[in-house]
């Protein structure tokens, strides 16, 4: 049993309050949570069941023009710049006039790019040394999986944690959420990321979004482009796929009509559309997914999966992955919506706060330097029996 | 303004910002200094507040490492200041 | 009020110092010329929608002390990025100037040992460089 009373709230009050930042790739979110002192936390296992009160959750994302992805320079300038400003909104929308009120300033250490990760470290420390609030660094994957549980309230769910930045499945064990499998090379999110940069299709809202509505229009969903399927064993690869869907759509706009596959071989005529390469990608990316996922579920006996990461808005994804629990002992799958699948602030603070309340205090700011690689198996859960 | 240090990392800056008082200074040096540089052989910093002022001292190897450096660092210096402007 | 100053020294520059003219535009504002969007981004059609905040103003509408310094430090920032930037182009040409010096002063001194231009096989060699 775990007690997560043992560090009280700042001026004998019964609530908590926790400032959490994000900037780790291209949204920079500030959110800021409340969670009550209840005694039913003093001696379980309930670190998903905090009450959490979500008082504000604002977010700027850093879109670039279609066909161009977001570089560590330019997003960190964004960041930069809106950093102050998105605080301010978020700390008028919660009502508190007096930031010195809160009990911790959460930020994200890493996994992410360096320089936007770092834009929002040095606006974190200073906002810790003039308000005299402790900081706590937090890992962005368990930022995720943290808000994942709450919002969701899911009991020790397999997680499918899927990005831009990352593809994981992930199982707790023991005060850690061990990586049971995970991408050897590119991240979801980026594979479809690029190959909207080869399509040249706009990056507003999000350029897997816009993949995601092409693929809706597919008319020939019957007739699957075929692509390489590249599991292996507990993991997965996907740079092949991508360099093989990015030719296809190459020729396709080169009216390459020597492609056999995109074209009828007597008469030239176009047999595959756009759509049908963002139907028949996502399918074979998401089966994939589904497959590995499903893998870690027999290892540890679970019919439970929780969805995180942005990756996780995509309604077919869901559906898939609901079709492989139903079949495995009538489980179910966990999601939540965009305001959380998407990077913010609000799990940084969340994840952050639970680390607070087990004593995980930064004590020298010489322990705020942000980094690039944080594995998920590096966090020791305390807040978890 | 100090001395080089001898002529390893010859091409040396100095830069000077005058904050209102000295907490600011001094917050601004303890908010600076945790960051690594990622290669010490070819550029060096170093923050002291003295007074209200923030002094800091940069050595390079070469105009193009300083410059880099430096713009980085002011990027750095401004949203200290703009933080401490809006939230103090 | 104090302005921020910066002062630079190398090897080829015994001392050159910067300074704020708080009555010029370039340090009154707070959007820098030399730290906007990458020039690729501009180039593919981005409309800069995340220039640095405004300068704050207090109660009297005036801008505040940490507001000015940041406008001031702006300006000072594009100048130093200015003249390092010239300082390099300095260096490089100086650089191509020596290597073209150095081809010149070797192409005379092989005519000087006593190639007389019939060695056929040496100028084509040189042609190739």
């Amino acid at each position: 049993m775990v007690n997560l009373n043992q560090y009280p709230p700042k001026n004998g009050r019964n609530y908590y309050l926790a400032l959490g930042l994000e900037g780790s790739a291209n949204k920079l979110g500030v959110g800021i949570v409340k969670h009550p002192l209840l005694p039913k936390h003093a001696d379980s296992d309930l670190s998903h069941h905090c009450e959490m009160e979500i008082l504000s959750n604002v977010r700027d994302t850093y879109v670039t023009p279609p066909g161009e992805g977001f570089l560590p320079r330019d997003t960190a300038r964004h960041h930069r710049n809106w950093a102050v400003r998105l605080v301010r909104l978020a700390l008028k929308e919660a009502g508190i006039s007096d930031p010195s009120e809160l009990d911790t300033i959460c930020f994200t250490k890493g996994p992410g790019m360096g320089a936007p990760l770092h834009s929002v470290v040095v606006m974190a420390r200073t906002l810790s040394v003039m308000w005299d609030v402790p900081l706590v660094g937090v890992n962005h994957c368990v930022g995720h999986i943290e808000m994942g549980r709450e919002i969701t309230k899911a009991e020790n769910p397999v997680v499918l944690y899927v990005s831009g930045g990352n593809t994981q499945v992930i199982a707790y064990s023991e005060n850690c959420y061990r990586i049971f499998g995970e991408t050897l090379d590119i991240a979801i999110g980026n594979c479809l990321d690029r190959f909207a940069r080869t399509l040249r299709i706009p990056n507003e809202p999000s350029p897997g979004y816009n993949i995601e509505q092409l693929a809706y229009k597919c008319k020939n969903k019957d007739c699957l482009v075929e692509l390489p399927y590249t599991v292996k064993g507990m993991d997965l690869s996907m740079s092949g796929i991508l360099g093989y869907v990015d030719s296809l759509a190459k020729d396709l706009f080169n009216k390459n009509t020597k492609n056999k596959l995109l074209f009828d071989s007597q008469t030239g005529q176009q047999l595959v559309t756009v759509e049908d390469l963002c139907y028949s990608l996502q399918e074979n990316l998401f089966a994939m997914l589904v497959e590995i996922t499903e893998r870690a579920m027999a290892h540890v006996n679970s019919n439970q999966v929780l969805i995180v990461g942005g990756v996780g808005c995509n309604v077919r994804l869901q559906e898939m992955m609901a079709s492989m629990c139903r079949d495995r002992s009538n489980g179910q799958v966990h999601a939540t919506d965009e305001r959380f699948c998407i990077d913010n602030g609000v799990m940084i603070a969340q994840a952050g706060l639970l680390q607070f309340r087990m004593g995980n205090t930064i004590n020298d700011l010489a322990e705020t330097v942000v980094t690039q690689k944080f594995r998920t198996d590096e966090v020791y859960v305390a807040w978890r029996e | 303004m100090k001395s080089v240090r001898g002529s390893d990392l010859p091409y040396v800056l100095y830069l000077e910002i005058p904050f209102e008082t000295a907490a600011q200074a001094n917050t601004a040096v303890k908010v600076l200094s945790p960051d690594p540089i990622l290669k010490p052989q070819d550029f060096h910093v170093r923050y002291v507040a003295d007074g209200s002022k923030l002094c800091v001292d940069f050595e390079s190897v070469d105009d193009r490492v300083l410059r880099v450096g430096v713009s980085s660092i002011i990027e750095s210096i401004k949203t200290v200041v703009e933080t401490i402007d809006e939230f103090s | 009020m104090s302005l921020p100053l910066a002062v630079y020294k190398s090897p080829n520059v015994e001392e050159h110092r910067f300074q704020v003219d708080p009555s010029q535009d370039r340090y009154n504002t707070t959007n820098g010329t030399t730290t906007g969007p990458s020039a690729y981004v501009l180039e593919a059609g981005q409309i800069d929608k995340d220039k640095p905040s405004e300068p704050k103003r207090n109660e009297k509408g005036d801008f505040t002390y940490l507001s000015k310094l940041r406008m001031q430090l702006t300006g000072l920032q594009d100048d130093m990025n200015e003249y390092l930037t010239h300082q390099m182009e300095l260096a490089k040409n100086k650089k191509l100037k020596q290597a073209d010096e150095q081809r010149i002063r070797g192409e005379i001194d092989k005519l000087l040992d006593g190639g007389d231009g019939d060695d056929e096989s040496e100028e084509e060699a040189k042609k190739d460089t």
